[in-house]
């Protein structure tokens, strides 16, 4: 059977032959965009988190570093012989504030909770005397002992060349103790934060 | 024939690909970002390990001044003469041993000096790998109308990682007369 002039010319515009293929497509894109989505969620998903995360440990370094400050001002002797009063702690973040105090038994303070935000961070700090002050009567091996050369060069050795540096003619060490502060900072992350600094008297 | 007049044939998997693409471009940025920001966590420890370690020697400068204050004179009377072109050259090789000697002992490279046995400790502490040193230990005047004031120069640096900070302190001292 012959076909119309329209027939030739127009194009095949009836459901019925298009129907059958559209769901095929719509089928396979479904599946192609499923396939394609679901990584795509589990990145976004992960990028959030590390986010998260990354907001939380810069957060936990912040405290840290504010406490290892407020222990840096603290009184040397107080810290010294591990009688810390409560020391103030006053934090204002744009995720939030903290208002309160760390109170501190001998030379460790444990267990001071902060909430900023969403995230609940435990701060701890450990006052230790690690190098100790000593005195010509009662030498120890704690001591930090700094030497000091005799003024007068030795003679250049026979033959030429550069003389030697001067042998060492004294050691001297501190009458006070130089301590170590310990700051532990544990916001929920894999590792808590440790920071670790020493301090000299500055009163004197 | 009939096949070829279909002008819309194929248009939905075509720009279902096209969707695929930019979401799979859109997965990899994620993911390149997500390593880079993994790279930051470690950038920001170490930034914050590195300030303490610099702390830390500064403290030690300051109490090695306390110890020897009178030796760090002889070295700032040396390092007068050299600046007023008046010290001979046994002034001068004094003055170098003399420093060199002094700032020897607040590098933590250097085995056995007091800086090493707190970088042992501060390791010990932390778990991590810091090194620190001073750069400058000078003693700075600052005289106005009525009065004279003497400030010690310290620049310490702190390391950990690949992560190297400097601290700088001017830190008013008293010298009796």
């Amino acid at each position: 059977m012959p076909l119309s002039a329209r027939e030739k010319i127009s194009p095949p515009y009836c459901p019925s032959r298009r129907a059958g293929l559209s769901l095929v497509e719509i089928l396979m894109a479904l599946l192609i965009l499923t396939i394609a989505v679901l990584p795509a969620i589990g990145a976004l998903s992960g990028y959030y988190g590390v986010a998260t995360r990354q907001m939380e440990q810069e957060m936990a370094l912040k405290l840290g570093e504010a406490v290892v400050n407020v222990l840096m001002t603290a009184n040397y002797s107080e810290l010294k012989e591990g009688a810390i009063p409560a020391l103030p702690l006053n934090i204002q973040t744009p995720s939030g504030s903290f208002s309160g105090t760390m109170s501190f038994a001998g030379g460790y303070a444990s267990g001071t909770p902060v909430t900023i935000g969403k995230t609940k961070y435990i701060i701890g700090a450990e006052v230790k005397k690690i190098f100790l002050a000593q005195n010509i009567g009662t030498p120890h091996n704690n001591a930090l002992e700094f030497s000091w050369i005799s003024p007068d060069a030795p003679p250049p050795p026979f033959g030429g060349g550069a003389a030697p540096p001067p042998p060492p003619i004294a050691t001297y060490s501190c009458f006070n103790d130089l301590i170590c502060l310990k700051v532990t900072v544990d916001f929920g992350g894999a590792k808590p934060i440790e920071l670790a600094t020493f301090r000299a008297d500055m009163a004197r | 024939m009939k096949k070829m007049l279909n002008p819309r044939k194929g248009v939905a998997l075509a720009m279902v690909m096209v969707f695929c693409i930019a979401i799979l471009g859109l997965v990899t940025v994620l993911v390149f970002n997500t390593r880079s920001h993994k790279g930051s966590h470690t950038y920001q420890h170490d930034t914050s390990r590195a300030l303490m370690a610099a702390t830390a020697a500064m403290q030690l400068a300051i109490y090695k001044y306390r110890v020897l204050p009178s030796e760090y004179y002889k070295i700032h009377t040396l390092e007068t003469l050299k600046n007023k072109g008046t010290a001979d050259a046994a002034a001068l090789n004094a003055l170098n041993s003399f420093k060199t000697a002094w700032m020897a002992d607040f590098q933590s490279d250097n085995a056995g000096s007091p800086a090493a046995k707190i970088k042992a400790e501060i390791d010990k502490s932390t778990g991590g790998n810091h090194s620190f040193g001073v750069e400058e230990f000078s003693l700075v005047s600052k005289a106005a109308q009525g009065y004279t004031r003497d400030y010690l120069k310290i620049r310490a640096w702190g390391a950990s990682g690949d992560t190297r900070k400097v601290l700088e302190e001017l830190i008013e001292v008293r010298i009796s007369d």
